[in-house]
């Protein structure tokens, strides 16, 4: 018998209940509720940014000259002093940053708008019922095939990890960054076919990762053919999921849809991958050294517990948070602080030649 | 060269002198009465004119009212919007801060700016209500080749008025294109 959660079951039990609260937009959701509405406060906080420099002295001790002096290059000279005055008063008074607030606008849109705020939770959830499954596998003692069971739930934890790993990143760079990608969409027809020919793709390099991770068995390169095994499952991934999130991130009718086909997709290359494991194990021991030694069984455990309360909870919380304060502090603040320094500037020079003309 | 110490047939002549002989010049606006004679110049010496304004008060009974009555200034006012609406080929774009609750209802004018409207001389825009400190971006107005006049006062219309300073003319033009990104057309 494999002892997966152990005592910890009632503990993801709880973990599971508090998930389940965060996978609906509304009241009963305490994540999105808190962050809705710290989020709001620090968009207030945007909106009152403003570049300050006090051009009121300059421009009426200018008016007063220009409108009583009669010489016509002096006029001039008062003339052009006040041009420039204007002309700073309507850039940094706020044409540029009726810009600025748009720019933010949108950012701050985007962090509200990310479903992945419901999306993790949700995922979240259905993992954590999964593992209760497998967890009830691996302690029966009728059913056969425990070790690979136990081989698919480390590949499952990898890939969900992975997965939410790139939606994270990704909804992160979304929001900060300024860039919208040009995205397409795949019609059905033609979105099974990809799906298909990928998973195809996907299963091919697996086998020609096995076959190269044999050979470096076999001339005792151990501990190179276990990073090539583990970096040769990632790195695939990596791409199909870069390729899918920035060029057809809508591509799966909706976020249910989505949740519910990367975790069955999951559960599928899991067992899969884990099966041929352990065909090849039975075949030749040495590719027993792929797999995590003696504490995968802890390991597994620690992974499991830190992947549901990182996605179901804390990051759900955290990032949209600090995107919003990365925004402000670290963007909006910056960009309005060094805006007036140059208005500080261009002011100081202008106040400069004043005294000069006058 | 200023001159707001003359009557203001005068201001307006010296404006339209220096626009004719493309000379550099600076005058001060120090009110409404100002105000009309340099739109009133600008629409006079020009093909094309754009304006960023409040609620286009300049063309309200209400702002009328304030203006001395012993000018001759809302006669050439007038003259001069007639005559800039009568060729197709002018442009009178103007983006407001704000739609007035009552529209256009207290207009003056109302036959020439309605016979714009339609026939396309005249447009009108308004900021969209998410823009924030909209109230504090100062008022302007450029006409082609290269007349500018920038408000320091809302309230006292009183502004500068600068002729042939590119350097203004191509700031204004810029910001103008900016904020009519963030603006909307009225249909009225």
């Amino acid at each position: 018998m494999i002892d997966l959660l152990g005592k910890s079951q009632t503990l993801f039990g709880v973990l599971a209940t508090v998930v389940v609260l965060c996978i609906f937009k509304g009241s009963s959701n305490f994540i999105f509720q808190i962050v809705d509405e710290i989020r709001e406060r620090i968009k207030e906080r945007v909106k009152k940014l403003k570049v300050s420099v006090d051009l009121g002295p300059s421009q009426q001790k200018l008016s007063a000259k220009l409108k009583d002096e009669s010489d016509t290059s002096k006029a001039e000279r008062y003339g052009k002093l006040m041009s420039r005055i204007s002309e700073l008063q309507m850039r940094m008074t706020l044409i540029d940053m009726v810009a600025f607030f748009d720019e933010y606008a949108k950012k701050f849109e985007r962090i509200k708008t990310g479903d992945e705020i419901l999306r993790g939770p949700l995922f979240t959830f259905l993992y954590i019922f999964v593992i209760f499954l497998f967890d009830e596998y691996l302690r029966s003692s009728l059913m056969p095939g425990k070790e690979i069971m136990f081989t698919a739930v480390s590949f499952f934890t990898l890939f969900s990890s992975l997965y939410w790993a790139l939606i994270w990143l990704n909804y992160i760079h979304r929001c900060l960054c300024q860039k919208d990608y040009k995205v397409y969409t795949l019609s059905d027809k033609y979105r099974y076919l990809v799906v298909g020919g990928i998973a195809v793709v996907y299963l091919i390099i697996y086998f020609a990762i096995l076959f190269v991770c044999h050979i470096l068995l076999d001339k005792h390169y151990f501990f190179l053919a276990k990073i090539f095994y583990v970096l040769g499952i990632l790195i695939p991934c990596v791409l199909f999921g870069l390729y899918f999130i920035y060029t057809h991130p809508k591509s799966n009718n909706g976020y249910y849809m989505s949740v519910i086909f990367h975790l069955v997709g999951g559960i599928f290359f899991s067992v899969v991958f884990a099966i041929m494991c352990h065909v090849l194990i039975s075949w030749k021991q040495h590719f027993e050294l792929l797999l995590v030694s003696d504490v995968s069984i802890e390991l597994t455990k620690l992974s499991i517990f830190l992947f549901s309360i990182l996605n179901g909870l804390m990051l759900p919380f955290f990032c949209p948070l600090l995107c919003s304060y990365w925004v402000y502090r670290f963007q909006a603040r910056a960009q309005v602080l060094k805006k007036q320094d140059e208005a500080n500037k261009m002011l100081d020079d202008i106040n400069k030649e004043m005294d000069r003309v006058m | 060269m200023t001159k707001n110490k003359f009557d203001i047939q005068s201001y307006y002549d010296n404006v339209i002198k220096a626009v004719n002989k493309n000379e550099t010049y600076y005058c001060y606006n120090e009110d409404r009465e100002h105000n009309a004679a340099i739109l009133s110049a600008m629409l006079h010496t020009s093909n094309t004119i754009s304006m960023y304004c409040g609620s286009m008060s300049i063309f309200r009974c209400n702002f009328w009212e304030k203006v001395n009555t012993d000018t001759s200034i809302k006669a050439t006012f007038q003259k001069n919007l007639k005559s800039f609406g009568e060729d197709d080929t002018h442009s009178l774009e103007i983006v407001v801060e704000k739609y007035p609750k009552d529209g256009f209802s207290d207009m003056i004018f109302k036959d020439e700016l309605q016979d714009m409207l339609k026939k396309n001389i005249l447009k009108i825009f308004k900021l969209t209500d998410h823009i924030e400190f909209k109230e504090e971006i100062p008022h302007f107005t450029f006409a082609a080749p290269c007349f500018v006049r920038v408000e320091q006062d809302k309230v006292l219309h009183s502004a500068l008025c600068a002729i042939n300073n590119t350097e203004l003319m191509e700031s204004s033009k810029n910001f103008y294109s900016k904020l009519k990104g963030f603006a909307e057309p009225i249909d009225l």
